[in-house]
């Protein structure tokens, strides 16, 4: 099986998680648990439906991503970056620490609206 | 302006409590995603790729600096410190969260604001030519009329599950600056011979994966009977359209099918049925509604202004906005500014709190307190004293809104794409900002003239690339970004429907192509052509040979 990890919006704010080792929901694809075991898979869906249920977060899949050995976690399609670090285009609410994404061609440059949140 | 009238009034606050308790039964659980989702689009509220998405109305697109203020207020309060102008004269925020929209659409109801009927299958905010009001060539000001199909179709209780959206635009000039053609009913005023006023229907334009430019319905309804006739062809498609196929939900798909000539009748059928009824709009309503819209006080002005003939003269840069951005006012000493929410290299339609604040004082000291929001993602100042042009273009300056690029390459319309949509198959704005790059020359953009190109990340369209001179559709290729470019698309009077030119060009090579297609245009053109006018003179074959060189060796 390729590697995976499972992703959500929660409930209360719509915000991009993660389903973390410890059952939490973390904001950062960084701290996500990377499955490879199909029945390990399986398993955790079933605990991210229950948190569905538990009125945490809403419409959990799963995201194939590969995984660095310095533990860089990184969904394999565009589509899935995109979400997992923030809007390409307004620097302020982007992941910064991620090469090339808000940098993605030279004659791009983020926007920074100095935005509160 | 339009002032919310009792009924107005009640019916909003009582929405909004109605919303506050259905957040309050999905945050408790009581409600299921599945249950809550119908109700949420009622009100506007997406789950977008990274969060909630809330769609604010802005009926025909006129509203205050009272009600622009409270907007910057939302911007700082409940989202991340902008709001974004989209293609419908609506406003969204990116970032609210749930458990805050209640009483964020409780703000928005103090200044008389709502996101009802901005999202479901139902008949959406009603928009109308920007320069409603303040140009000379209508016949009458389009919001009246916008303002009484709001009234009728807001909550009617009939339409309120259509198969699928249902979008109305009403202009009342020969120029289109409406998209009326491509509305699921477009109304265009017109004065018959007797100088009384009636509705040309045009009925089954659309963008989206199926592009179709609407049909005349009916030449003529009067004013009376507009209601009746709008309600027939309502029904009519309520009736018969399809609900089987989502793709084909829309009112075009019924027209494409059914034909145009049997659906008229179908509709004309109906409407007898019902055209004498109590939908029959009476002189004295319209005339309240009118009321309204009453020019603001304008004062008796000559038509030359010394002192602006002077700062043209001793600014080249202030003459350069002017011609590009101002335009005839039909009261004599008064101009129609519109305001460019495209400054280089930034998002299309994006405004910061701190802007829309300065916007709303400026429509105070200079447009009688009153703002236009355009299909084109830019705003409008209706009403503004030529001698006072140039001190409202140096505050604009302020603010970094005074680019003089209304209707050039740079004007783009481009809808969130993949940056904020979860439908989007490719990333708009990026691509936006490169091309604002890649042309911020102004002397270049004035020289290539008007040239009206649009991106749209998915094949929905909200970017109208369909319409674009020159449109841009992102498609996904094996995960990649790729961009397939259409030609020859006009949204305006002239409407047309852009044909797709060749394979799509990589995200790397996009902007490449499309200066290619530019500079073939400037080799071709003749004297003050249009980009538009020259692609139609010479046809897709000369761009074809420029683009894919390759296919022309292949051939030989």
């Amino acid at each position: 099986m390729t590697q995976q990890v499972i992703t959500a919006n929660r409930l209360n704010d719509g915000l991009v998680v993660f389903l973390a080792s410890d059952g939490c929901w973390a904001d950062s694809i960084l701290d996500a648990q990377v499955l490879s075991d199909d029945t390990e898979l399986d398993k955790r869906l079933t605990m991210a439906n229950a948190a569905e249920q538990a009125k945490i977060i809403v419409g959990p899949y799963a995201i194939e991503v590969t995984e660095a050995e310095d533990g860089d976690v990184r969904p394999v399609r565009f589509r899935e970056r995109i979400r997992a670090y923030g809007p390409s285009t307004h620097a302020d609410f982007a992941r910064q620490d991620v090469p090339g994404h808000l940098r993605h061609l030279d004659d791009v440059s983020p926007v920074y609206f100095n935005g509160v949140g | 302006m339009y002032r919310y009238d009792e009924f107005d009034r009640s019916f909003v606050n009582e929405r909004v409590a109605e919303f506050r308790g259905q957040v309050a039964r999905r945050m408790s659980g009581e409600m299921s995603e599945e249950e809550f989702r119908p109700l949420r689009l009622m009100n506007g509220l997406y789950l977008q790729l990274h969060a909630y998405m809330l769609r604010v109305a802005i009926p025909y697109g006129t509203f205050s600096s009272v009600q622009m203020r409270k907007l910057a207020h939302i911007a700082r309060t409940y989202d991340r410190g902008y709001g974004h102008f989209t293609t419908r004269q609506n406003i969204q925020f990116n970032w609210p969260k749930l458990e805050q929209v209640p009483v964020l659409l409780a703000e928005l109801a103090d200044v008389e604001m709502h996101a009802i009927q901005t999202s479901g299958n139902c008949i959406r905010n009603v928009t109308a030519d920007p320069y409603a009001g303040a140009v000379a060539d209508e016949v009458d000001d389009s919001r009246i009329w916008a303002e009484i199909v709001r009234q009728w179709s807001t909550l009617h209780p009939e339409f309120t599950y259509l198969g699928r959206k249902f979008k109305i635009a009403v202009s009342a000039s020969d120029f289109d600056r409406a998209v009326i053609r491509f509305h699921d009913i477009g109304l265009i005023i017109k004065r018959n011979e007797a100088g009384e006023i009636g509705f040309q229907v045009w009925v089954g334009g659309g963008l989206g994966r199926t592009p179709m430019i609407a049909k005349v319905f009916n030449e003529f309804v009067p004013q009376e009977d507009l209601l009746s006739y709008l309600e027939a062809v309502l029904r009519v498609y309520n009736m018969y359209g399809r609900r089987d196929n989502k793709y084909k939900a829309r009112i075009k798909i019924l027209v494409h099918e059914t034909g145009l000539e049997e659906l008229r009748a179908q509709v004309d059928a109906e409407w007898q049925e019902i055209r004498n009824s109590s939908l029959k709009v009476p002189d004295y309503e319209i005339e309240r509604i009118r009321s309204y819209f009453a020019p603001p006080p304008f004062e008796k002005l000559d038509a030359v202004d010394r002192g602006f003939e002077i700062k043209k003269f001793e600014n080249p840069e202030f003459a350069r906005w002017v011609n590009g951005n101002v335009v005839a006012h039909r009261q004599p000493g008064y101009k129609i500014v519109n305001i460019s929410l495209k400054p280089e290299g930034l998002p299309p339609g994006d405004v910061t709190a701190d802007q829309m604040e300065e916007l709303a004082d400026l429509a105070e000291t200079y447009s009688f307190d009153e703002i236009r929001a355009t299909h084109e993602q830019n705003l409008v100042f209706a009403h503004v004293k030529q001698s006072e042009l140039f001190e409202l273009w140096q505050e604009l300056g302020e603010i970094g809104l005074a680019m003089p690029n209304i209707g050039k390459v740079t004007d783009m319309i481009a809808c969130p794409g993949l940056d904020y949509c979860a439908l989007a198959n490719a990333r708009a704005i990026p691509l936006a900002q490169r091309i604002s790059r890649r042309y911020a020359d102004l002397d270049k953009q004035f020289d290539l003239g008007e040239l009206k190109l649009k991106i749209s990340g998915c094949i929905n369209a909200c970017g109208h690339h369909h319409v674009g001179h020159i449109g841009l559709l992102g498609v996904d290729r094996r995960g990649e970004e790729y961009y397939q470019i259409t030609l020859g698309g006009s949204g305006a009077e002239d409407a047309a429907i852009g044909s797709i030119i060749g394979p799509a060009f990589s995200s790397a090579d996009v902007v490449d192509a499309i200066e290619s297609v530019i500079s073939l245009y400037v080799e071709l053109r003749d004297d003050n052509e249009r980009f538009l006018d020259t692609y139609r003179r010479v046809g897709t074959a000369p761009f074809k040979s420029r683009l894919y060189p390759e296919k022309l060796d292949a051939a030989a």
